[in-house]
């Protein structure tokens, strides 16, 4: 097991270079010109010359690649062109909103998911079954922007019920508790619940689906039965046997979701005014803020590769014969 | 001594743990095709008809001086105007061809990628076979969403693009060969598995010793049989497209205007959706229907064609 942890984080540093070269080659070979978008589009030949070299533009490629590593390397993403503030500082800042929506989502769909995908395994074939299928095609097939508008439509706004905010992170208070020197504010329990709800129906319904077929599959094998045989009662079969050996499959499947997860999360951030990082990402693109686009695509996808190392190494706690590989 | 007894527990219903497939899951599967099929249909029919629905153009502003818009419905307009006083049932009609642009174009590169890409791994084995896995693998190991936008922020024009640049969508364009460059990889899987699975049959061998040629064998023998499940997932395949081309236009970087794609019609309904609803509600519907469409046609098809697979979904390249 610790091996085979270990491959795993010697994995991780390749496919964070790769990473990190695609996202400054994209940038890199963009037809703009980043200093005279800096300098403003009418600014004099000499300004723009100086805030080439003040931005270290006027290096040649290789030498600009490798200060891009080497500051990488201390965690340095460079300066925002709009705010001038350092990227790493921006992103901190807006990473614990993004942390706590996609937290409670995640946890929220897991529960609706396994929930109602039991329940569907269970009564196969009953109208308890086809709800869950068919509320699962639809969580599929609805846009996750389109539903958090129209939950927005019927239970915030003046038009519907009016019972939660519109949008919003809630009143700004002082942090609620600091997390390794990261000052972590909460935002309003009100506001949270519309785009929780938003992201996690749309991942539930895959999870609905996923925890359903697996459990069927395991409940056909023999063991199931041997343990029926045993005289072990209804609900320690699904408790014991049942659910432990339908979770390998589910987790995959909530693995390979993630970056499913993260467009959501994305599209969610930006209905609801939420100030995480894809809210950040999206005003970067539209701003032509390079640096912080580069960076926060770079964070998004780091926290991507490592969320999928955590449930690449969970098998080994759900399954101890993956352990031994 | 274990005691034998039956499940004491009146709440779970012990036929569940011994289910066989049931007649009524088979019964459910050819409902969705139906069902599927009717709505894709339509919005082909939509598509193809979007020119004589309405008597407007897309981007015709069609409301006089006097009225300020978003105006609501009325005997000209059924589902009244948008905010800048263009008719929106004739938006909404033209929007399918936009969807299926993206969806039918995207998942086109997919699939001749991935079969190509399959053929070559499952047929040639060898280090070949071996690089085209770990080719997968990489593609299947980013998050598609991220390296969309990546793109999408790398090319702020693609009117520019060589060849892109001279089509009459230029960003369209550019997502649909986007996303048929992510969504080749899960294809690649099917092909391969389905080749090596009947490379060694009796009826290629057999094929083999008549004289046939590798081309042939492939082209008249494997193939055919990867035609299903690749026909499942291209279906399934669309839907996501579809899905991810609404996202990037509702994030405000697909679509240009006027162009009247579904997504930035929910982006520009956004503004008044307390107000005039219907301009954020009525795309986001047909947007919905449209993908629900897809899915069950491939879950429909998915049930008909090959009934082991039944209820299982396939971790696509989704994004919202």
């Amino acid at each position: 097991m610790i091996t085979y942890t270990l491959r795993r984080l010697l994995l991780l540093g390749p496919v964070l270079l790769v990473v990190a070269t695609v996202a400054w080659l994209a940038i890199f070979i963009l037809p703009g010109d980043p200093a005279r978008l800096l300098a403003g589009q009418s600014a004099d030949p000499e300004v723009i010359a100086r805030v080439r070299a003040d931005w270290g533009l006027d290096a040649p490629p290789w030498v600009q690649y490798g200060q891009y590593l080497s500051r990488l390397a201390h965690l340095d993403l460079g300066r925002s062109y709009v705010d001038r503030r350092p990227v790493t500082t921006i992103l901190l800042e807006h990473l614990p909103a993004s942390l706590v929506l996609a937290i409670s989502a995640v946890t929220l769909a897991l529960l609706m998911g396994l929930v109602c995908g039991t329940l569907a395994a269970l009564h196969r074939g009953t109208w308890i079954d086809a709800t869950v299928l068919g509320g699962s095609l639809l969580g599929l097939s609805t846009p996750v922007f389109w539903l958090g508008l129209m939950l927005v439509l019927a239970l915030a706004s003046s038009r519907g019920l009016g019972w939660f905010p519109v949008s919003g992170y809630g009143p700004v208070r002082p942090p609620s508790f600091h997390l390794a020197g990261l000052p972590i504010r909460l935002p309003s329990p009100a506001n949270l619940i519309l785009p929780t709800l938003t992201l996690a129906l749309v991942s539930a319904g895959s999870l609905a689906r996923m925890t359903r077929s697996a459990i069927l599959d395991v409940l056909r094998q023999d063991y199931i039965r041997a343990a029926r045989g045993r005289g072990l009662s209804a609900w320690r079969v699904l408790g014991r046997h049942a659910l432990r050996n339908a979770l390998i499959p589910v987790v995959t499947f909530a693995g390979l979701d993630l970056a499913a997860l993260a467009g959501g999360a994305i599209a969610t951030e930006s209905v609801f005014a939420w100030p995480g990082l894809g809210k950040i990402v999206v005003r970067a693109i539209h701003a032509r803020d390079l640096p912080l686009v580069e960076g926060s695509i770079l964070a998004m996808t780091t926290g991507f590769v490592l969320v999928t190392l955590l449930v690449d190494l969970s098998y080994g706690w759900i399954d101890p014969r993956t352990r031994q590989r | 001594m274990p005691r034998v007894r039956a499940s004491t527990s009146p709440s779970m219903p012990t036929a569940a743990l011994t289910a066989a497939p049931t007649g009524r899951a088979r019964a459910a599967g050819s409902v969705s095709l139906r069902v599927g099929a009717i709505l894709v249909a339509l919005i082909l029919g939509m598509a193809l008809v979007a020119d004589w629905v309405t008597p407007y153009r897309y981007d015709e502003i069609v409301t006089s001086r006097a009225e300020t818009p978003p105006t609501s419905p009325d005997r000209d307009h059924w589902l009244g105007t948008d905010a800048l006083g263009r008719d929106l049932l004739t938006r909404v009609v033209h929007g399918a061809r936009i969807s299926l642009e993206v969806g039918l174009g995207g998942e086109l590169i997919a699939v001749l990628l991935g079969m190509f890409m399959g053929c070559l791994a499952g047929w040639r084995g060898g280090w070949l076979d071996a690089a085209c896995m770990r080719l997968v693998d990489v593609v299947l190991a980013f998050p598609v969403p991220l390296v969309v936008l990546a793109v999408v922020a790398a090319v702020p024009d693609a009117g520019s693009l060589p060849l892109i640049g001279r089509l009459p969508h230029p960003e369209i364009a550019l997502i649909s060969l986007m996303l048929g460059l992510v969504g080749w990889a899960p294809i690649t899987r099917l092909v391969r598995a389905q080749i090596m699975a009947a490379r060694s049959t009796a009826y290629t061998e057999a094929a083999r010793a008549l004289g046939a040629g590798d081309l042939r064998v492939l082209w008249y023998h494997l193939l055919p049989n990867c035609l299903s499940p690749v026909l499942v997932a291209a279906t399934l395949g669309i839907a996501g497209n579809i899905l991810a081309e609404a996202w990037l236009s509702f994030l405000g970087l697909g679509a240009r205007p006027p162009l009247p794609s579904w997504g930035s019609m929910i982006l520009q309904g956004q503004g008044q959706l307390t107000l005039h609803p219907l301009v954020c509600v009525v795309p986001g519907l047909a947007l919905a229907l449209t993908v629900l469409g897809f899915n069950l046609l491939g879950d429909g098809l998915r049930d008909r064609l090959d009934p082991r697979l039944a209820g299982i979904t396939r971790p696509g390249p989704e994004v919202s």
